[in-house]
């Protein structure tokens, strides 16, 4: 009888022989641009695999009809009905670009830095919203953080998931400020040291803090369900509202008004939404407590997907980011707002590539994007900026590098 | 290039451009099969041992002892890993494919079926598990080094390395 460890070394050595000595790439360069270029390479093959894969996607188109029609209806017509979607002084086709990079040149709106985590979760750093350049990282930064929010541009709150030996996890909440240099303070307890679970996503405002409360458990333990949960800061009484899957999905919070924005992507179940949580809003699952705004699959096909929303500080306007995906993926994203009153929608851009994510100054008066023109698999990232009162879009000079998507916050 | 990068790669210079290449011939090959236990695929694990890699180059100035420089890689490489993975999860929403692991028969790279099965329950486990049967059973790390690569306690390393055999041993005899 062979044990149970004897049985994973001998599997583990099978598989880690698959490696053959000798056979991996070299270093490169480490100063330069082939070690990049070495790096980067296999995602460009898996950008090639991925296009010549394409037939493939039929079979998941096939599936994603079944899957989105069985939950359209089990989870409520909402989403699936009535798309509220408008295009005023729309005609022809929009402006699609990936705008080339301008001369740094602040937009003149909203703080100079924002933060954004990197290294694998492992520190967040300071970058200049002129350049795109990162300026500083955040002193005092221990273990793995999983979510970054500010109110005003220059407290950033932070969430650090800690799990004890044997039970579910918490969250440490740690905060930092930025000066009118970008130098960031060491991290410090945050008014509300931690909240159970693990944080998916966090946003904070005046006098609330939201976030996506995920279990956390081990794996032996029993796991409770995922919760948006909004916490007000002056009495700390919290309301939860169950979400069926917290992957992935993402809160945002008006800074002037009470509303709570949240957004999902549910993964398998092909739905992706937005939606606004009144303040008065009874505990329930979130999807029948929420306004719907935006029905993806109704408003723009089947395959449609909310990359980021955000919520404007005067709470009457969600921008957000929506891409097509699998087989109807045509290598363009959207800029869209969708007025809260109305809940009808307006295209504001067009752009080439991928979309990362979506800030909104605290003036609620310029959008800054993360996006990537080169590919679905790439890890550098474009700067983005819209001017809402002008339309007018640019790329910052710098670029995001290191894993896609990460929290950031303006 | 800006003064701030430019004085970095000052205080790296050649030594520090030798000791990583040096660092790469002993320990690369390791690092990749490990990622690859974590991961699955060979392309995705040699990426983010690259990765490792480049960052402990960056880090050099600040690396006050070589010695530690090895425990650094390791760390580098399962928070990659993990990083790597979360990406996959959003890759999933665009029906971006990547490569099957290797204990898929789909790869075809595991002859043996049974370790194939080994490898496909371990893939079931929580992600903390596989991390720390990958370095316990593979790197045969003490669990005070896995507790420091993996930010955690010495003895949530051993509570949740015999869950895992636990688990795992549960899997494969209802498999039989």
């Amino acid at each position: 009888v062979i044990s149970t460890e004897q049985q994973l070394r001998d599997a583990y050595q099978a598989a880690a022989r698959t490696v053959e000595p000798g056979s991996l790439r070299g270093l490169g360069d480490l100063t330069g641009g082939r070690a990049r270029a070495a790096r980067w390479g296999w995602r460009r093959r898996g950008w090639l695999g991925w296009a010549r894969s394409r037939p493939l996607a039929a079979v998941t188109a096939a599936v994603a009809v079944v899957v989105t029609g069985v939950t359209g209806g089990v989870i409520g017509p909402r989403l699936v009905s009535g798309p509220h979607h408008a295009r005023p002084g729309h005609s022809g086709r929009p402006p699609v670009s990936h705008p080339a990079p301008q001369p740094a040149q602040h937009p003149g709106d909203g703080p100079r830095f924002f933060a954004r985590i990197t290294d694998n979760n492992q520190q967040v750093q300071v970058i200049s919203a002129t350049t795109g350049q990162p300026v500083a990282q955040v002193p005092g930064a221990a273990g793995f953080v999983e979510g970054l929010a500010t109110a005003d541009g220059h407290t950033f709150v932070t969430a650090w998931p800690v799990q004890p030996k044997n039970r579910c996890a918490h969250t440490r909440l740690e905060q930092f400020q930025v000066n009118d240099q970008g130098q960031p303070s060491r991290m410090t307890p945050y008014r509300i040291p931690q909240v159970p679970g693990a944080v998916g996503s966090l946003a904070v405002s005046h006098n609330w803090l939201a976030y996506l409360e995920e279990p956390g458990c081990p794996h032996d333990l029993p796991t409770g369900p995922s919760y948006v949960a909004r916490t007000s800061l002056s009495t700390r009484h919290t309301h939860r509202w169950a979400i069926p899957s917290a992957y992935p999905a993402q809160v945002s919070l008006s800074s002037r008004t009470s509303l709570l924005e949240t957004s999902a992507a549910l993964g398998s179940t092909g739905i992706s939404y937005i939606g606004v949580l009144p303040p008065t809003a009874g505990p329930g699952p979130v999807l029948q407590r929420s306004r719907i705004l935006v029905p993806a699959a109704a408003s723009f096909g089947i395959n449609a997907q909310i990359s980021a929303a955000v919520l404007a500080p005067d709470g009457k306007t969600v921008y957000y980011q929506v891409e097509q995906t699998g087989p109807a993926y045509n290598g363009r994203w959207k800029l869209e707002a969708v007025n809260v009153a109305t809940e009808r929608s307006r295209r504001l851009h067009t752009y080439r590539g991928f979309p990362t994510g979506l800030l909104i100054s605290p003036s609620g008066r310029t959008l800054v994007m993360a996006a990537d023109g080169s590919g679905p698999a790439s890890r550098q990232e474009d700067i983005l900026r819209y001017t809402l009162a002008t339309g007018r879009t640019g790329r910052l000079p710098g670029q995001l590098a290191g894993d896609r998507g990460q929290d950031w916050a303006w | 290039m800006s003064r701030r990068a430019a004085a970095g790669s000052s205080a790296r210079g050649a030594d520090g451009d030798e000791l990583i290449h040096r660092l790469y011939r002993e320990h690369a090959l390791g690092l990749v099969r490990m990622a690859v236990l974590l991961l699955g695929d060979r392309a995705s694990a040699e990426d983010v041992v690259q990765d490792a890699y480049f960052a402990l180059y960056r880090a050099l100035p600040r690396l006050r002892d070589p010695e530690k420089a090895p425990a650094y890689l390791r760390t580098s490489v399962v928070n990659g890993a993990r990083s790597v993975l979360r990406s996959r999860q959003r890759a999933d929403r665009r029906g971006v494919p990547y490569e099957p692991p290797v204990w898929s028969a789909e790869s075809a790279v595991l002859a043996r079926q049974d370790q194939r099965a080994v490898l496909a329950a371990v893939a079931a486990l929580p992600r903390r598990a596989r991390e720390v049967l990958a370095l316990r059973y593979y790197l045969d790390l003490p669990d005070t080094e896995i507790a420091a690569v993996l930010g955690i306690s010495r003895g949530t390393v051993s509570s949740t390395a015999s869950r895992a055999l636990a688990a795992l041993g549960r899997d494969l005899k209802e498999q039989l």
